[in-house]
């Protein structure tokens, strides 16, 4: 099932290209994340964890 | 009351987080006693000399941590668990990555208090002053009048306003990270024990959040929120 969200977060990033930011000593933008999202499993279990924690919390707090 | 303030400056991102840095100092001077040791200065040996010569109340770190230590300009530990008893019964307020985890605790042992992040410290560049809002908001606080606990749950408050303001779908998904994140170890919020009960608990979250993951996906691709 992580599979689809990394799908998913990689199409945010196709879209987003120039998206710039920093997580922990890494400095990111579209091209580099998707190239580290196939390469470094810690680096996709976080991302994955994160997108599914936002999604419930908006899900729970019934925000659109 | 007298910080210590502690930034190096050696990379990138700690060219980003000295920036912070050196705002929230401009704005706690009028209250507080700042020493800095920034960039070249923000090294072990500089750093255990100036506590040893000063009674500080607080000491303040800007950037780069792993679990167990906090790293310094020559990218050599500054703080790490060899040298945290020169900080006993003072304040550690830092926004390095994963030093709760470790470091965090040791110092809590050694009666002191702790304001730092169990994971990665997270932000996006574009909304950067978000990141710094939240970053800079606990002492700030707490030199207000507010107690730590009380500067914690207002800061828990500024994440929550912050991913209201934030306009990029990313910024909100790491300001909620970074939330909970946030550590506070005091006498009236120790460090909570891992005890198998809890990470039978967690095992169970991450499953229901696997299974649920088509929502996100589905968030993903209908979010009306621009980035």
């Amino acid at each position: 099932m992580s599979e689809v969200v990394v799908q998913a977060i990689e199409e945010y990033f196709r879209k987003h290209p120039n998206l710039k930011w920093k997580f922990g000593n890494m400095s990111l933008d579209g091209e580099s994340t998707i190239k580290k999202l196939r390469e470094d499993a810690n680096f996709r279990d976080c991302l994955v964890k994160a997108v599914i924690k936002y999604s419930l919390e908006r899900l729970i707090k019934g925000e659109e | 009351m007298k910080v210590l303030g502690i930034a190096p400056k050696f990379e990138e991102i700690t060219s980003h987080s000295i920036k912070w840095f050196e705002k929230l100092v401009d704005e706690i001077k009028d209250k507080v006693s700042v020493v800095e040791l920034k960039e070249k200065e923000a090294v072990r040996e500089k750093f255990e000399e100036t506590i040893r010569k000063n009674d500080f109340d607080i000491i303040i770190f800007y950037d780069h941590g792993e679990a167990d230590r906090l790293i310094g300009n020559d990218r050599r530990p500054v703080v790490d668990k060899k040298n945290i008893h020169l900080l006993k019964n003072k304040v550690l307020y830092t926004m390095a990555c994963l030093s709760a985890r470790e470091l965090g605790k040791e110092h809590f042992k050694n009666n002191g208090i702790f304001w730092g992040y169990d994971e990665e410290f997270v932000f996006t560049e574009e909304e950067e002053e978000l990141f710094e809002r939240c970053a800079n908001a606990g002492i700030k606080y707490v030199l207000q009048g507010y107690t730590w606990e009380e500067a914690y749950k207002k800061t828990i408050e500024e994440f929550n306003k912050a991913m209201k303001e934030a306009r990029l779908l990313w910024t909100k998904i790491w300001l909620q990270h970074d939330r909970d994140a946030l550590r506070l170890y005091s006498k009236n919020s120790p460090p909570r024990e891992d005890k198998s009960l809890t990470r039978r608990i967690k095992r169970k979250i991450k499953k229901l959040c696997q299974k649920l993951s088509i929502s996100s996906i589905h968030f993903l691709h209908s979010s009306q929120v621009a980035a």
